[in-house]
């Protein structure tokens, strides 16, 4: 493990086991406190599944399908006149839409070039640098009730294709 | 917009399931979606109503507004509408924190934790205030110091150097989330005076 892996490692229970100590320290009734969070944090978990609900089934009928695929065969003239390896094209397409998914894809890749390749490195870094706009969309404002989401949709997908072409254009400055 | 999405991953998703000449299979995925999308709610619930839990103890003895206070400075250039909210500031501070530092799972529950707090102080219930857009905004710029998840499957699949994707992808990603709030800042104060066209068009509909 990596000094950087390790420091991520141990931060979360610093930082949980630092809350509780200075909690209890002013006098808060730590216990009664965290019981009376979690009660108010399962209430959002609640209404939060059925915006899950819609994306799975969604994204589930897209990917299970086999449309995805086609979307990535039908993107590949587009791409690979832009010199995106070919191998990233799933990537692509699978990223906005589904983390899991495109985990699996990365794996996938990583597997099949080998993790140090120049493909397996761009495909990691474009992993690492973009999100799953679809999901986090659905998930943040169906959980507070927001019907109106202005802007941020149309924000995130240019994000995606710019994230996209970004980590590729960047990644290759360190192969 | 997302009505459309939704509509038509699904109808693409059933098409191509009848052009293969499937359309058995249809049902089941669906069900199965169904499925793995309550046991993901119920493995999130856990992790929502444990930082829920954690951080309601950081409220009460005052830690959420230290920290609000340290990050305070830069937080306000970025979403000025929560000027004078410490709560929400504080929530949106330790959220963005998870999210750099790679926290994918602890990032999700204090994120929605952010999104709950700046509910409180928003005008209109239904629709999205300007902090929360450039909250998700920025959270979708990705801006990640360590990949964690990408570091553990390089190293998964027998990388000699698994972290050696670290810097690019931290370039890579201010990029992105440099992009996004430029477009943020671009449409909302283009967009500025359609709030009023808006509203008025769906009261007339």
């Amino acid at each position: 493990m990596s000094g950087f892996a390790v420091f991520s490692a141990a931060l979360l229970p610093l930082f949980i086991i630092m809350v509780l100590i200075y909690g209890s320290f002013k006098g808060i009734k730590i216990y009664e406190a965290f019981v009376t969070g979690a009660r108010h944090g399962f209430g959002v978990a609640a209404r939060l599944v059925p915006f899950l609900l819609a994306v799975f089934l969604a994204v589930g009928l897209f990917r299970d399908s086999g449309a995805m695929n086609l979307l990535a065969a039908i993107l590949k003239p587009a791409l690979s006149f832009l010199r995106i390896p070919v191998d990233l094209i799933p990537m692509a397409v699978v990223r906005p839409l589904s983390g899991s998914a495109s985990l699996g894809v990365l794996a996938d890749i990583l597997k099949q070039n080998g993790p140090d390749s120049p493909t397996g490195f761009i495909a990691s870094v474009i992993q690492g640098s973009t999100e799953t706009t679809f999901y986090v969309l659905t998930v943040y404002f169906g959980a507070v009730g927001i019907k109106e989401y202005r802007h941020t949709l149309h924000a995130g997908l240019a994000t995606d294709v710019a994230a996209f072409i970004g980590s590729i254009l960047i990644a290759r400055l360190f192969l | 917009m997302i009505n459309i999405i939704w509509l038509t991953l699904l109808c693409a998703g059933a098409a191509v399931f009848t052009a293969k000449g499937q359309v058995a299979l249809i049902t089941g995925s669906l069900f199965q979606s169904a499925e793995s999308a309550v046991a993901f709610g119920i493995k999130l619930a856990g992790l929502i109503a444990f930082w829920s839990g954690i951080m309601k103890v950081a409220e009460e003895a005052g830690l959420s507004k230290s920290i609000a206070k340290v990050m305070r400075p830069l937080l306000i250039k970025l979403l000025p509408g929560l000027k004078d909210h410490t709560e929400a500031l504080g929530a949106v501070s330790l959220a963005l924190s998870a999210n750099f530092l790679g926290l994918a799972n602890a990032g999700t529950a204090l994120s929605l934790q952010a999104m709950e707090e700046m509910q409180k102080v928003n005008r209109q219930k239904d629709r999205a205030s300007d902090p929360m857009c450039t909250f998700i905004i920025i959270i979708m710029g990705g801006l990640t110091l360590i990949p964690t998840t990408v570091i553990a499957l390089r190293a998964q699949a027998g990388s000699a150097q698994p972290d050696r994707v670290i810097f690019p992808t931290l370039l890579a990603s201010l990029a992105a989330t440099l992009f996004a709030l430029t477009i943020d800042f671009l449409i909302r104060n283009k967009r500025g005076g359609c709030r009023k066209k808006k509203v008025e068009q769906r009261a007339g509909r």
